[in-house]
C-alpha cells in the first residue's frame, strides 16, 4: 500500500504537500525525440494521413461509376439533356428521385400520348437518388436552364417534406450538383450557417465526405444484418416519441420553402412550364398547404396524385416504390392530366 | 460552440494564432476574453453567473488569506459556499424540488402547488461551480494560496477548453501554468494531436452512432421490448456516453495542450476496472476525487467504524448522482454505485476470489499482463510514465484512498487471471446502473431491467444492435486495452511516423465518412 493510501485510510486526510504557486508544473522527460526531429515525424505522420485519404478518394472517384448506377446517371445529365433539347417537341422533363425513377414508365408515357392524339415529343428522366429540393434547383440550373435546352414541360414528383428547404445535404450538393459559379448563390441564400458553409466545401473536395451517407449505407449493407430497416424503425420510434402524430409534420414548427420559391420563380422567366405532382405511396402522408398556397401564387399546377384509386398496398413491392402496374397507371394519369399543356406546347411550335 | 463544429476550429485557429504571437500577459488577457466569448456563444446572458462565481470566490479567497481568525474564515467559505451551492441549486434542483414538495404534500392529503419556473439551465454550471470552490475550500485549508491577480483568477474559473464539461481542474495544478510562462514543445503538438483525433472519433463516431440506438430504443414502450433489445440498449448507451465525454475530455487535453496547458485525463480505460473502488479511479476522475476531497473525507470518511463508512459512501455516491441532474434516475444511478462499494467494502479483504488470485498472481506471471495498468500505477509513481498527464492521473490515484479508490487499487493489482471475468461482471454492473442514468424515468429503467432478466426472445433489431456495437465499439476496445495494457494513453503519439499516419488515417477516414448526419450535443454539456 502507498504511503498516501496509508495516510488516508488512517486520518481521513488527504497530505498532499502544499504546493507553491509559482512552482513548475511536471514537465514530460527523458523518452522523448529532440524538437526538431519531433516535429519532422510529427509532418511525416500528418502527410501520410493525408496521402492515404487522397488514395481512399481517388479510389473512390475511379470506382463509384462502376459501383453506383446512380452516379452514372449523374454523370450522365449533361448527356441527357443535349438529347433532350435536339429532341422533337413537346420536350417534358420528368423531374425527382427514387420514386419518380420507378414511377414513371416511358413506354406507358408514349402509348398513353398516342392515345390522347398527342404528338409524343422527347422526355427524359432526372431523377437522383435521395434528391430534394436543393438538389432538383441546382440540377435544373446548371443542365437545363441554358438558351436552348429549357424543356417546355418540367413535371417535378414529390412526397413527403421533399421540396422544403430543410432537406438540404451540403456535402452531397457540392459533391455532384453544384459547380464554383454557384458559390455565391449558395452561400448568399441556401447555406445556413458556418457548419453548412464547411459542410458543402469539404464535399467539393472530398468524395468521400460528400458521400458519406452512400459509404455508410453499403458498409451497413455489408457488415450489419437489417442495417436499412432497423435503422429506419428506431429513427421513425424516436420521432414519434419527440414529434406524435404525423412522422411528416416538423412537429408544430412551420416548413420553409425558398427554395422552391426561387425555381418556380426562376423556371417561370425562363418559360417553362412547371407541374408538381404529389406522387402516390403506400403510406399517407401530409400536403402542407403552404405548397398549394405556393404554386397558386406562382401560377404553377398541383397535381394530387398521394391516392389514386387503382393502386393498392401490393403495387408496392419494396414498401416505398411503385412496381411495373402502378408505374403504368401513375404515368398514364400523369398523362392525362397535363394532356392540354402538351397540346398547347406542340401546337406552339 | 461545439468541439465537434467548424466554427470551433476556426474559432480555436483563431486563437491559436494570437496566442503564438502574444507575451504570457497577453495570452491570459486574450484566453480570458476568448473564454467568455466561447462561454458566451451559449447565451450570453449566462456569463454573468460565472462573473458573480469569479468574484464571490476570488474575494472570499483573498479575505480568507488574509484573516488568521478561524471564526471570519469559516464565515467567508460559508458565504462562498453559500453563493456558489445557490446559483447551482436554483438554475439546477429549483423546479425538481419544488415538483416533489407538491407530490409529497399532495400525497398526504394536502393541496399545494410550489411556484415552478421557466429556468435554462447553463450550460457547463455544475463544473465550474465545483471548480471554484475546490479553489476557496484549498485555500481556506491552507493547501494553496490566494490568487492576487484577479485576471489569472478569472482565467482559471473559465479557460474555455474545460469550462463546460470539465475536468474540474484543481487550482493547484491548473493555477501555476496560469501564472507561470508555458512553453509548448514539440511532443506537446503530437500529443495533443493525438488527444484531439482520439477524442474525435470517441465523440463523432462512436457516441454519436451509438445514438441512433440508444434514441430509438430509449423512446421506444420499455414492454415491446425483448430482453435482449433491452441489453443493447445499456450496452449501446455505455459505449456512447464513455465515447461522449471521454471524447470531450480528450479534445479538451489535446486543445489545451497545443497552447502548453497539461489537463488532468478525465478517464483511465474505466470499462477494464474489475471492482467498483477502481472504476471510480478510472471514471470521471476529476469529479470522484473532488467528491472524495470535499464530501466523503469531510464526511468523516472510514475513520468511523464500518456503518458510519458504509452511510459515508452512500450518501456521497447518491449526492454524486444528483449532481448531474435533478431527476430520480440519477439518485438511483448514485445509490446503485453506492451499494456496490459498500458491497465491495464488506467482501473484499476477506473474500476467496481475491485470496485465491492472489496466489494464482504469484504462480502465472501471465495474468499480470491483465494487470499492468493497474500494477503498474499500485506501485510508488517515480516508476511510471513520465509525462505530465500520467504523473497528475498517478498523483490522483495515489492521493485516493478508501473505498472511492484505495484499497480496490491494491486488490484490484493483484487481480491476475481473474481480472477478465471480473472486469466482464463489473462491466455489466455498471450497465446496470447506467439503464438508470439515461431511462426516461425509474419506471421504464424497472420494466427494462425485469425484461433483461426474464426475456431472451432474440430479433432483427437485437441483431443489428450488437453488429452496430462490434463494428463501432471492437476497434476503440481493442485500442484502449492495448493502451490499459502498456499502462499509457499517449503510447499512440509516440510511435514510428508510418504507424501514427496509419492509425490517423482510419480516423480521419471514420470522422469523415461514419459520422451521422444529426450533430448530438455533448451529454455532459446539460449537467
Amino acid at each position: 500500500m502507498n504511503s498516501s493510501t496509508s495516510n488516508f485510510d488512517a486520518t481521513g486526510v488527504v497530505e498532499r504537500p502544499p504546493r507553491p504557486v509559482a512552482s513548475v508544473f511536471p514537465r514530460p522527460s527523458g523518452k522523448t525525440l529532440d524538437g526538431t526531429l519531433q516535429i519532422r515525424s510529427e509532418i511525416k505522420a500528418v502527410l501520410l494521413t493525408l496521402l492515404v485519404l487522397l488514395c481512399a478518394d481517388v479510389a473512390l472517384r475511379l470506382a463509384e461509376l462502376k459501383l453506383s448506377n446512380d452516379v452514372r446517371h449523374i454523370r450522365s445529365l449533361p448527356e441527357i439533356a443535349r438529347a433532350l433539347s435536339s429532341g422533337p417537341t413537346p420536350r417534358v422533363v420528368f423531374l425527382g428521385n427514387s420514386l419518380t425513377r420507378f414511377g414513371v414508365a416511358p413506354a406507358a408515357w408514349t402509348s398513353a400520348l398516342e392515345e390522347l392524339n398527342v404528338p409524343k415529343g422527347s422526355m427524359a428522366k432526372v431523377v437522383p437518388d435521395e434528391s430534394t429540393m436543393p438538389d432538383w434547383y441546382y440540377v435544373v440550373r446548371n443542365n437545363l436552364i441554358e438558351p436552348g435546352r429549357e424543356p417546355d414541360l418540367l413535371i417535378l414528383g414529390f412526397a413527403l417534406n421533399q421540396l422544403t428547404d430543410e432537406r438540404l445535404q451540403p456535402g452531397r450538393l457540392g459533391a455532384y450538383f453544384c459547380n464554383r459559379q454557384n458559390v455565391r448563390e449558395l452561400f448568399a441564400h441556401d447555406l445556413p450557417g458556418l457548419g453548412a458553409k464547411c459542410d458543402f466545401l469539404m464535399g467539393s473536395m472530398s468524395r468521400l465526405y460528400g458521400v458519406r451517407d452512400e459509404i455508410q449505407v453499403r458498409f451497413g449493407d455489408a457488415f450489419i444484418p437489417g442495417y436499412r430497416e432497423s435503422v429506419q424503425h428506431l429513427n421513425k420510434t424516436r420521432l414519434r416519441k419527440s414529434a406524435p402524430g404525423n412522422l411528416q409534420t416538423t412537429g408544430g414548427k412551420a416548413h420553409s420553402y425558398a427554395l422552391l420559391e426561387r425555381a418556380l420563380k426562376l423556371w417561370r422567366e425562363k418559360g417553362i412550364e412547371v407541374v408538381l405532382v404529389a406522387m402516390p405511396t403506400p403510406y399517407e402522408y401530409e400536403l402542407d398547404p403552404a405548397v398549394a398556397g405556393m404554386a397558386q401564387s406562382a401560377g404553377v399546377r398541383l397535381i394530387d396524385a398521394r391516392k389514386l384509386a387503382a393502386l393498392t398496398a401490393e403495387d408496392f413491392p419494396d414498401g416505398y416504390h411503385m412496381g411495373k402496374r402502378a408505374a403504368e397507371i401513375y404515368t398514364r394519369y400523369l398523362a392525362e392530366s397535363v394532356v392540354d399543356t402538351l397540346r398547347e406546347k406542340a401546337g406552339a411550335e | 460552440m461545439l468541439f465537434n463544429s467548424y466554427i470551433f476550429w476556426l474559432f480555436f485557429g483563431v486563437v491559436l494564432l494570437l496566442y503564438r504571437r502574444l507575451p504570457h500577459r497577453g495570452q491570459n488577457v486574450m484566453l480570458l476574453v476568448a473564454s467568455y466569448i466561447f462561454y458566451g456563444a451559449w447565451d450570453w446572458r449566462f456569463l454573468s453567473l460565472i462573473l458573480i462565481s469569479t468574484l464571490v470566490d476570488y474575494v472570499a479567497a483573498i479575505q480568507i488569506g488574509k484573516r488568521k481568525d478561524a471564526r471570519a474564515r469559516k464565515v467567508l467559505l460559508g458565504i462562498s459556499c453559500c453563493a456558489n451551492l445557490g446559483i447551482l441549486g436554483f438554475f439546477k434542483y429549483f423546479n425538481f424540488f419544488a415538483q416533489e414538495l407538491t407530490h409529497l404534500l399532495s400525497a398526504i392529503g394536502l393541496e399545494f402547488m410550489a411556484p415552478t419556473l421557466d429556468i435554462v439551465l447553463p450550460v457547463g454550471i455544475s463544473f465550474y461551480t465545483f471548480q471554484t470552490m475546490s479553489y476557496t475550500i484549498d485555500v481556506y485549508r491552507g493547501r494553496t494560496q490566494p490568487l492576487r491577480d484577479p485576471l489569472d483568477f478569472a482565467l482559471y474559473v473559465a479557460f474555455f477548453p474545460q469550462l463546460v464539461a470539465g475536468p474540474i481542474e484543481r487550482s493547484t495544478d491548473l493555477v501555476p501554468q496560469i501564472v507561470n510562462p508555458r512553453t509548448v514543445r514539440a511532443s506537446d503538438f503530437s500529443e495533443g494531436l493525438w488527444l484531439i483525433l482520439w477524442g474525435l472519433f470517441k465523440k463523432v463516431v462512436i457516441a454519436d452512432n451509438m445514438a441512433i440506438i440508444v434514441n430509438g430504443l430509449f423512446a421506444e414502450n420499455p414492454r415491446a421490448l425483448s430482453g435482449p433489445e433491452c441489453w443493447i440498449a445499456v450496452y449501446a448507451f455505455a459505449l456512447q456516453i464513455y465515447g461522449d465525454f471521454s471524447g470531450y475530455s480528450a479534445i479538451a487535453r489535446g486543445v489545451a495542450r497545443w497552447m502548453g496547458f497539461h489537463l488532468s485525463p478525465n478517464f483511465l480505460f474505466p470499462y477494464f476496472s474489475a471492482t467498483p473502488s477502481e472504476f471510480w479511479t478510472r471514471w470521471h476522475i476529476s469529479l470522484s476525487s473532488w467528491l472524495r476531497d470535499y464530501l466523503y473525507i469531510p464526511l468523516g470518511g472510514n475513520r468511523g467504524g464500518m456503518l458510519i463508512t458504509c452511510r459515508n459512501l452512500l450518501l456521497t455516491m447518491v449526492l454524486g448522482g444528483l449532481w448531474h441532474g435533478a431527476a430520480w434516475g440519477f439518485v438511483v444511478w448514485g445509490l446503485v454505485h453506492g451499494l456496490l462499494l459498500v458491497g465491495y467494502r464488506l467482501t473484499a479483504r476477506r473474500s476467496i476470489v481475491a485470496q485465491v488470485s492472489n496466489l494464482l498472481y504469484r504462480r502465472f506471471p501471465i495474468g499480470r499482463l491483465f494487470d499492468r495498468g493497474v500494477a503498474d500505477s499500485a506501485r510508488s509513481g517515480l516508476e511510471t510514465r513520465d509525462t505530465a498527464d500520467w504523473k497528475s492521473a498517478l498523483h490522483r490515484r495515489q492521493a485516493s484512498g478508501c473505498e472511492i479508490s484505495g484499497p480496490g487499487m491494491q486488490a484490484g493489482a493483484t487481480l491476475g487471471v481473474w481480472r477478465l471475468p471480473l472486469a466482464l461482471l463489473f462491466f455489466h454492473l455498471v450497465c446496470v446502473a447506467w439503464l438508470f442514468f439515461r431511462a426516461e424515468d425509474v419506471g421504464q429503467a424497472l420494466v427494462m431491467l425485469g425484461r433483461m432478466f426474464t426475456d431472451f426472445q432474440g430479433s432483427t433489431l437485437a441483431l443489428f444492435g450488437i453488429s452496430s456495437i462490434l463494428f463501432f465499439g471492437l476497434p476503440i476496445l481493442l485500442l484502449e486495452f492495448w493502451l490499459f495494457v502498456r499502462n499509457d494513453d499517449l503510447l499512440p503519439a509516440r510511435k514510428h511516423w508510418a504507424m501514427r499516419g496509419m492509425v490517423y488515417a482510419y480516423l480521419a477516414f471514420m470522422l469523415m465518412t461514419f459520422a451521422p448526419a444529426e450533430n448530438y450535443e455533448f451529454i455532459y454539456f446539460q449537467f
